[in-house]
């Protein structure tokens, strides 16, 4: 092989090279881009996520939701403080006890005239204060 | 070696790498891009949006899934439900979780079946094939 030979596979060989790394990072860029779109196209708004969780807490007769004892009957919408207590609460909302943390943490009040009742997922809060009125949901 | 013969040899090489490249951007694109791995996504997601609705819903009730789902199996199995196509592996399954109160259960399993029901009876909810 003479010198021009020579100089010239060496030259390609580095030119391979750089061109290998270039190639690389380029194929997984392009990986990156089509995940990244594919969560984009798949992701559900948490808001929603939280919203639909949520109806839970003030339409289940097993969560929070006053049943009347005779009837039967469900009143949606109404909650029965005799449940609210933070042991209804971790049976409503079961998350489990390792990767709970990645899921909502749920922290709701209920004001009554007299009393504010909160309950709430992970951080055990089992508080009582008072005079406020009117009721709320909350995400934390 | 002579020249020419390193001249063939580095074209042969350079078709080899981009004949790899082509082959690897496009299976790259097959896997993430593929419309049945977004469809699998988008049916487990509002299975599981569907479950904790019937969760919060006081009363019996059953829903029709809007869409066809015909090339799938579902499997819902306490608390996740489960999307893939037949004679796919375990690892392209989309699994999806949801958390029942206490005292619910779900379970229930479709095989490529047109039309998906949610039916809640009492404490249960069951996935089963509309009538």
């Amino acid at each position: 092989m003479n010198k021009k030979a020579q100089f010239d596979v060496a030259r390609k060989s580095i030119y391979w090279m750089l061109a290998g790394v270039v190639i690389t990072m380029a194929v997984f860029a392009f990986a990156i881009i089509l995940s990244s779109y594919q969560q984009k196209v798949t992701q559900v708004p948490p808001q929603l996520r939280a919203e639909v969780i949520s109806l839970r807490f003030v339409n289940t007769p097993e969560c929070f939701t006053y049943q009347d004892p005779v009837t039967g009957r469900i009143f949606p919408g109404v909650i029965d403080v005799t449940k609210f207590t933070q042991a209804r609460m971790d049976q409503c909302y079961r998350t489990q006890n390792e990767q709970g943390f990645k899921e909502f943490n749920f922290g709701l009040a209920l004001r009554t005239s007299a009393s504010i009742f909160s309950v709430s997922k992970h951080r055990r809060a089992s508080h009582c204060f008072t005079s406020l009125s009117s009721s709320f949901l909350g995400i934390a | 070696m002579n020249s020419k013969a390193a001249s063939t040899l580095m074209i042969v090489f350079e078709l080899l790498v981009v004949i790899l490249v082509i082959f690897m951007t496009l299976s790259i694109a097959k896997t993430y891009a593929s419309s049945e791995t977004t469809r699998k996504i988008i049916l487990a997601n509002d299975i599981a949006m569907m479950i904790n609705t019937l969760v919060g819903t006081p009363g019996d009730a059953r829903v029709e899934y809007p869409s066809e789902t015909s090339k799938y199996i579902f499997i819902l199995n306490g608390g996740s439900i489960t999307v893939f196509l037949k004679n796919e592996l375990e690892s392209q399954r989309v699994v999806r979780s949801f958390f029942l109160p206490q005292g619910y259960e779900a379970y229930g399993t479709m095989e490529e079946k047109a039309k998906l029901c949610l039916q809640k009876e009492h404490k249960k909810i069951m996935l089963v094939e509309c009538p």
